[in-house]
């Protein structure tokens, strides 16, 4: 038996395996796909509704095809002024480099360089919640993801479009895309890795 | 006579170990409910890797000790077990952890 209880490696797996069905990237991809469609035309503007809902949807899927098959776990709740704080700062991070990246290379005065940088700006804004969700289960696909936001990022952020927003609205279509397929591939994976088991197999019930 | 007393000092933390606790299965079982607020049989079966006999019956040796609580609970009218640690439990993992850590330094 192992001297050490490796408690931070049991909870990552723990995590890792709650997050296996693929339904948070389904989730956040259709946001920022509506919420690009929401910067060609005011009918997207349910994407708050997206936001708002974001959770209960999830919740209803998973009841129906994920706590079957891997079970229900509720981890402790993160104190929310840390997170909060946390957020907050990482956004401030996020806009100082920007402002300097505009500085740098326009004039931060010109209001058309803020929406050519958008895109850049929303790839380095996901950086955070991929970070904090591989911080938490050590999966390595949301590096892959924080990386490639932040890459086609600047990819957008460099071309030049003809009107103002068309970059920020192909790339949040582009990359919520990107997560709403990726996390549909993991799904199907997932139903086909864990079939259903019929209950008294696994209820405990007496 | 001194030296019986000093070897039955430097066991005494082995002695103070839970062997309730100790057995493999339900330390896996302690150690998964310590790092979450609550999980159900079915994500224990699925972590643990025990099948569900075994796990039901270790889970009833810890909720005997009151180390656990298990609520048996409906959700879309489907009976549904959930598991978690109770301060008591939560209280006697740490001091196994740190009666181990005392062994085996």
């Amino acid at each position: 038996m192992s001297t050490q209880i490796d408690l931070p490696k049991i909870e990552k797996k723990a995590y890792k395996d709650s997050q296996q069905d693929g339904l948070m990237e389904v989730m956040m991809g259709l946001i920022l796909m509506t919420f690009g469609g929401f910067f060609y035309s005011p009918i997207f503007a349910f994407y708050i509704l997206l936001i708002v809902f974001s959770g209960r949807i999830v919740e209803s899927v998973r009841r129906r095809y994920t706590y079957h098959r891997i079970g229900f776990v509720k981890f402790h709740r993160e104190n929310p002024k840390d997170a909060l704080t946390g957020v907050l700062l990482f956004e401030l991070a996020v806009i100082v480099i920007i402002f300097t990246l505009i500085s740098i290379f326009g004039n931060v005065k010109d209001y058309s360089q803020w929406v050519n940088w958008a895109p850049l700006f929303f790839g380095m804004i996901m950086v955070g919640p991929f970070a904090h969700a591989q911080s938490r289960s050590g999966s390595v696909r949301y590096t892959g993801y924080a990386i490639l936001s932040v890459v086609l990022g600047v990819f957008f952020s460099l071309i030049e479009f003809g009107s103002g927003c068309t970059g920020l609205i192909l790339y949040l279509i582009l990359i919520g895309g990107f997560l709403v397929l990726s996390g549909l591939v993991i799904f199907i994976r997932f139903l086909r890795k864990y079939l259903l088991l019929k209950k008294e197999m696994y209820d405990g019930s007496k | 006579m001194a030296a019986s007393d000093s070897g039955s000092k430097d066991l005494h933390p082995i002695a103070g170990i839970d062997r309730l606790i100790h057995e493999p299965a339900r330390l896996m079982i302690m150690a998964y409910l310590y790092v979450v607020e609550s999980a159900d049989f079915l994500f224990l079966m699925r972590q643990t890797g025990l099948t569900a006999g075994n796990l039901s019956s270790h889970t009833s040796k810890l909720e005997a000790a009151g180390y656990i609580e298990v609520v048996k609970e409906f959700v879309d009218r489907k009976p549904h077990t959930m598991l978690r640690l109770t301060d008591a439990g939560r209280d006697a993992f740490q001091e196994y952890r740190e009666g181990m850590m005392e062994v085996l330094r």
